[in-house]
């Protein structure tokens, strides 16, 4: 796609997925982003997704999102501390036709709660998979979730990455409440002079030293 | 949810920078891998650690160095803790107590409060109030912390960078410029000058030298196309060699103890491996800032082990930490590992950490020291590089190196400092270490915060006084500049005076493990065993080592961050459709989000 240009953007939010594997956090990231959606037969547990790149349009202004997925890292609890590091978004994602996916977001808030570099990152509860409910097979209700969700102060949806319902919704909200929050981003968004990044190598060249 | 593989083409046990390399560029080439740790983080002997966590460290190694005393052996293959030995602790004495103490709720605070009590306890004779309150108020920072057990830099220009750009890793990772390095000389640290403007600029040097220096540095950014002007000297010692210049002693010093980065100075290398020293160092000056080396952020090492396996789980590898490994055995072609779950591999890549059979290896101690301060070394530098040569503070036998990093780093809270030391370890090189502390820092905070805050008012007062007498001198003498000198200068001296204050040091002596020989018990040709990391400054040596063994275990892969064809092709597909992509607006659907989120 041709980058739009730096200017144009009124700022960049790291969003994350986290919760249990085989939720769908891959599954939701895809849709949103390159709007596809592979059967579960075809898809692995995520292999070569890094992070996603997507502009969105809100209120006429253009945020840039990296949205970053897990990496299979999730599946023992390994995931790098540098993941956290300055989001300004998380989704927490469950199962709702697996109740123990549901359970184990109180460990996935305690991951947050010791790594997040920032108490105010804006969470979002997604039950996932709610297309499953035709199926009969929810195990977790919507009445559940969103107590959840209030008890934890946290924003919830509940989706489905197959039939794309909530999927958009989901993250755009993440991303009202971020530009909401301007604490969470406006530093950030001048980053302190004097770090280098290795994607701008091309630094000034001051040739050599003698 | 897939199932989990239980076969892999490698296990590897151990998340230090150099596994971590390997695992990232197995998986890249479509190796499967299970990467294993026996620690509950990342890194191995490269890690990090967060305030508490530090003082959970020193507790495990004493408690490890007093089970090893008392020769009771685990049955845990992991061997983290036994390289570590000879831990001694100071804390400053004579801190401010405070009054009352709020009342703390939040949970992560009363279990850090726990451990400094817990820490005291195990490791001091008593549990005194000045000390407790010490490191109360450093463990609020805790997460601000990354103490690091092997810092590492890297030079701007050089394998490791070239490595970092290939992998694609930049997301991960950050990085500032090292500010300054400095040489012990006259009781002082002078700065070291290498770049043409520190030459130029340096009061220090006098017209001839700085010609004799620049001719020299001139000469080793060529010195491979000049072969002759120094092959008589090749095997023979480099401080010979650049005797030949005819430069000062303190010249000399620089170019052999500072501008490099070996583990011990070049003073015992040869011309050849001085000369190659030399030219890794210039040849990073000038891409990023006035130093030639950058310096990673968060803690460094850890940081780098991390952004190799999470390059590694891209590309499918299965990450397991804090595991206890039960047994791991060869049979059948294959390495059986047991431990939270069980697996086969057909290679094997481990860590010294994890080498059952420990007589093989040779191993190299080094005296170390960790302390964190409240003020730099250097008034307003960061991120710098300290070398003591030989014999410059109490008879030193050894170089010692130390390096400061702070907030710049985010490695600190604000006005808080790391300082790390290392030297080649002697039967005196502990009471070296000692002596550096005690020359550079204060251990001793006699004056409580009342006291200070009386002396505050009392300055204050004089200082009234003081620039009452300075307008009447004004009044007579109408010279203003050269009174404010004159106040400058004071300042300065006031703050060089005041040495910074050491909270916490400690000293320890470390192993750094390489073996002897290949041979061991199990099969040599799927077995590769990872020599420890030595402490010198930069990440070029470790990184070398990596790429040289998967060179070995891959001779058939000629690029390892080939881009994957798949890749490339996407990226030309998605070219199509950005315009699409762009022009969808979102900001139609909000009435949607609105009714759906709570």
């Amino acid at each position: 796609m041709p980058p739009t240009p730096d200017k144009e953007i009124a700022a960049t939010f790291k969003l994350l997925l986290i919760g249990d594997s085989g939720t769908g956090k891959s599954s939701l990231l895809l849709r949103f982003t390159d709007d596809t959606w592979l059967h579960p037969d075809e898809v692995s547990a995520t292999i070569g997704v890094d992070f996603k790149v997507k502009v969105v349009d809100i209120d006429e202004s253009k945020y840039k999102l990296t949205i970053w997925d897990t990496a299979g890292q999730e599946r023992f609890r390994t995931l790098t501390s540098s993941y956290y590091r300055g989001a300004q978004g998380v989704i927490l994602v469950y199962d709702v036709s697996s109740r123990a996916t549901f359970e184990h977001l109180n460990l996935w808030f305690n991951e947050l709660d010791t790594y997040s570099s920032s108490q105010e990152v804006i969470k979002m509860i997604v039950g996932n998979k709610v297309d499953k409910e035709s199926s009969g097979s929810r195990e977790v209700s919507r009445k559940e979730g969103e107590a959840f969700a209030r008890k934890m102060g946290t924003l919830f949806i509940e989706a489905s990455a197959k039939t794309k319902t909530g999927v958009k919704d989901a993250f755009i909200e993440v991303v009202r409440k971020i530009i909401e929050t301007p604490s969470l981003w406006q530093k950030q968004q001048n980053k302190t002079p004097g770090t280098i990044h290795m994607n701008d190598d091309e630094a000034p060249q001051g040739g050599c030293a003698c | 949810m897939e199932e989990l593989k239980t076969h892999y083409d490698y296990i590897i046990l151990g998340t230090g920078i150099q596994e971590s390399i390997l695992a990232s560029a197995l998986a890249r080439n479509n190796k499967t891998v299970l990467h294993i740790d026996g620690n509950q983080f990342y890194g191995g002997n490269e890690c990090s650690f967060n305030f508490s966590e530090f003082l959970e460290w020193i507790m495990n190694v004493q408690k490890n160095d007093n089970k090893a005393k008392q020769s009771t052996t685990t049955n845990d293959i992991n061997k983290f803790y036994d390289s570590y030995h000879d831990i001694d602790i100071k804390i400053l004495s004579g801190y401010d107590i405070p009054d009352n103490e709020p009342e703390i709720t939040n949970r992560f605070a009363l279990q850090n409060n726990k451990i400094a009590e817990e820490f005291l306890k195990q490791t001091q004779t008593s549990v005194e109030k000045d000390k407790l309150a010490l490191l109360k108020d450093l463990i609020k920072d805790n997460r601000q912390f990354y103490i690091s057990l092997l810092p590492k830099m890297a030079y701007s220009r050089g394998p490791f960078i070239d490595l970092l750009i290939k992998a694609d890793l930049g997301n991960y990772l950050e990085f500032r410029s090292m500010e300054k390095t400095y040489i012990y000389n006259n009781d002082v640290f002078e700065n070291v000058p290498c770049t043409k403007e520190d030459v130029f600029n340096s009061k220090q040097i006098k017209v001839i030298e700085k010609r004799k220096l620049m001719k020299f540095l001139t000469f080793v950014m060529n010195y491979r196309l000049e072969k002759e002007s120094y092959e008589e000297y090749k095997d023979k010692p480099y401080s010979e060699y650049i005797k030949t210049y005819k430069l000062n002693p303190e010249l000399q010093q620089v170019i052999l103890q500072a501008i490099n980065d070996s583990e011990e100075g070049l003073e015992d290398a040869t011309t050849e491996e001085g000369l190659a020293s030399t030219y890794r160092y210039l040849k990073s000056l000038g891409k990023w800032g006035n130093s030639p080396l950058i310096c990673p952020l968060y803690g460094g090492g850890s940081e780098i082990s991390q952004a190799f396996c999470r390059s590694c789980a891209v590309y499918g590898g299965v990450y397991m930490l804090d595991q206890k490994i039960n047994s791991l055995e060869f049979k059948n072609n294959q390495y059986h590992l047991d431990c939270e779950l069980k697996f086969t591999g057909d290679h094997l890549i481990s860590s010294i950490d994890y080498l059952q059979d420990q007589s093989n290896i040779e191993i190299t101690d080094y005296h170390k020291a960790i302390i964190i301060t409240d003020k730099p070394l250097k008034k307003n530098i960061d991120i710098s590089i300290y070398i003591i040569p030989p014999n410059t503070i109490n008879n030193n036998k050894n170089r010692i190196m130390l390096i400061q990093q702070g907030y710049q780093a985010n490695c600190c809270p604000k006005s808080k400092y790391i300082i790390y030391i290392c030297t080649k370890a002697t039967d005196t090189s502990k009471e070296e270490i000692k002596n550096v502390i005690q020359q550079l820092f204060e251990d001793k905070n006699d004056i409580s915060e009342k006291n200070k805050l009386d002396e505050m008012e009392g300055e204050n007062n004089e200082n009234i006084k003081k620039d009452e007498e300075a307008n009447d001198n004004n009044n007579k003498n109408d010279d203003d500049d050269d009174d404010d000198d004159e106040e400058e200068e004071e300042e300065e001296e006031e703050e060089e005076a005041s040495k910074p204050k050491a909270y916490i040091s400690v000293i320890f002596k470390q192993s750094i493990r390489k073996q002897k020989s290949l041979e061991t018990k199990l099969d040599k040709t799927t077995l590769t065993i990872i020599d420890d990391m030595l402490p010198g400054i930069s990440m070029e040596t470790p990184v070398e080592n990596a790429l040289s063994i998967f060179r070995q275990l891959h001779p058939e892969i000629e690029e390892i961050y080939s881009k994957p064809q798949e890749e490339e092709e996407e990226k030309e597909e998605k070219q199509e459709e950005g315009q699409k992509e762009q022009e969808e607006q979102i900001t139609n659907e909000n009435e949607a989000v609105e009714e759906q989120t709570q």
